[in-house]
């Protein structure tokens, strides 16, 4: 009985080029989140919601948000654990190590008298009275918080008075090596424009109505305001209501000035 | 239940995501069109989620799903006639000129090379020399036989290496 035959060993010019190709490239957590949204929509619309609806996201209390994030979580050892955030990742808590980076920018901008950088921790439950959360813009969703921008990768000197947050804020931040999810405010205001601008791609213009409905109702002074006004407009030419997505067209056009979304929403509406 | 099913499509969303992005551009899909194809592959992983065995690698049950939906798409970019030539992707004869490539354009240049295979070589050499898959597991996943799939490689890395010199020599500077 012979020996089975094995497939070939490469060339070493080809195995070369083929262990170039081996390492998995680092995620890109903008096009996860993207992605997912995407993806969560076209469920929806199938009617095989996974159920982890934007509202689900964030209804959670704070606690149980963190909780969710479990073994990953990490404590900010800047600022003696003074501030814990619940770091926005996105809707899965897809933690690049870049994202994680900016992450703890925020953490340093938030973290009274911190000795500089992110340390890791064990998981640390908090009580919090309120959570700041923190984008991969290091956009802090608390009114009225000057939000500096995103600095370098490493963060060494913390400056926290360039963001200063109420006395009771508690920050947690992400374990670097953490995946976990930490459903996030902003991660699910950007689900819920993402499946409105799924539904206006669709013409499913109910359904886009209806997200930025919800998105207004629970967001009403989110970051994607303007683009949810410019989608608003957009549903409502798609759906024949001219009058009013001729009213909204206006009332935007004076809102936002030179806005990007102005050369398409003149066209839709003829404003 | 629902909770349990949805924290079970984000973590093999989360975990294969990478994966399936890398295993779609090895398999032909072009990066203009990597993520509809992916978004494809987790609409239908999503059903069928209760079909996985935790006790198997994730890997390669999702790449069951990217194998056929690259295939899929193999066939609409066919019949569109979108399958690339040498004029659409000039700079990959750019990373082929190199004399010392760095990661990046000995990672084009191979992917580059695959597109002389047909899909099912393409698939055969992605899944053993680049994913570890042993033959007896090429086979059952492609439903071949090993000797058939032991041949296939053979070809396939015959063919892949011609590849890469002839488009080596095509970038070269005259």
């Amino acid at each position: 009985m012979s020996a089975r035959e094995t497939p070939p060993p490469l060339p070493p010019a080809l195995a070369e080029l083929v262990d170039a190709e081996r390492p998995l490239p680092p995620l890109d957590d903008v096009l996860a989140s993207q992605l997912f949204a995407r993806i969560d929509a076209s469920l929806v619309d199938a009617g095989l919601s996974h159920g982890e609806h934007p509202e689900d996201l964030t209804r959670d209390a704070p606690g149980e948000v963190l909780e969710k994030a479990a073994s990953g979580a990490a404590a900010s050892a800047g600022g003696a654990g003074a501030a814990k955030v619940a770091a926005a990742t996105s809707a899965l808590g897809l933690a690049s190590k870049a994202l994680v980076a900016k992450v703890a920018v925020g953490v340093a901008l938030v973290t009274a008298g911190g000795v500089g950088g992110v340390a890791v921790a064990p998981v640390v439950r908090p009580q919090p009275e309120r959570v700041v959360y923190v984008t991969r813009t290091v956009r802090v969703l608390v009114p009225s918080e000057p939000v500096a921008p995103v600095g370098p990768a490493v963060v060494t000197q913390p400056t926290p008075d360039v963001v200063t947050g109420p006395t009771n804020t508690h920050v947690t931040v992400q374990h670097p090596t953490n995946t976990d999810t930490v459903p996030t405010q902003a991660a699910a205001e950007r689900l819920l424009i993402e499946r409105a601008r799924t539904a206006v791609q669709g013409e499913r213009w109910e359904q886009a109505l209806e997200a930025l409905r919800q998105h207004e109702q629970r967001f009403p002074r989110g970051a994607d305001r303007e683009e949810r006004d410019a989608l608003r407009v957009e549903a409502l030419a798609g759906a024949g209501r001219t009058a009013e997505a001729g009213a909204l067209a206006r009332r935007f056009f004076g809102q936002y000035p030179g806005s990007i979304y102005a050369p398409r929403l003149r066209s839709v509406t003829q404003e | 239940m629902r909770d349990e099913r949805a924290a079970q499509f984000q973590a093999v969303f989360r975990t294969g995501l990478p994966y399936v992005l890398q295993s779609l551009r090895r398999l032909g899909v072009r990066e203009r069109d990597v993520e509809d194809v992916t978004q494809e592959v987790f609409l239908a992983v999503y059903p069928r989620l209760g079909d996985y065995d935790p006790s198997r690698p994730l890997r390669r049950w999702l790449f069951g799903f990217a194998r056929r939906m690259a295939s899929d798409y193999r066939k609409r970019a066919s019949v569109q006639r979108e399958v690339l030539d040498d004029a659409q992707e000039p700079r990959d004869q750019g990373a082929a000129a190199d004399e010392r490539l760095g990661d990046q354009a000995q990672r084009r240049l191979l992917l580059r090379a695959l597109d002389a295979l047909d899909q099912r070589s393409r698939e055969t050499f992605v899944m053993y020399y680049l994913d570890d898959t042993p033959t007896p597991e090429i086979a059952a996943e492609l439903g071949d036989s090993e000797d058939a799939v032991t041949s296939r490689l053979r070809r396939a890395v015959e063919k892949v290496t011609a590849e890469v010199q002839r488009l080596q020599r095509k970038a070269a500077p005259r």
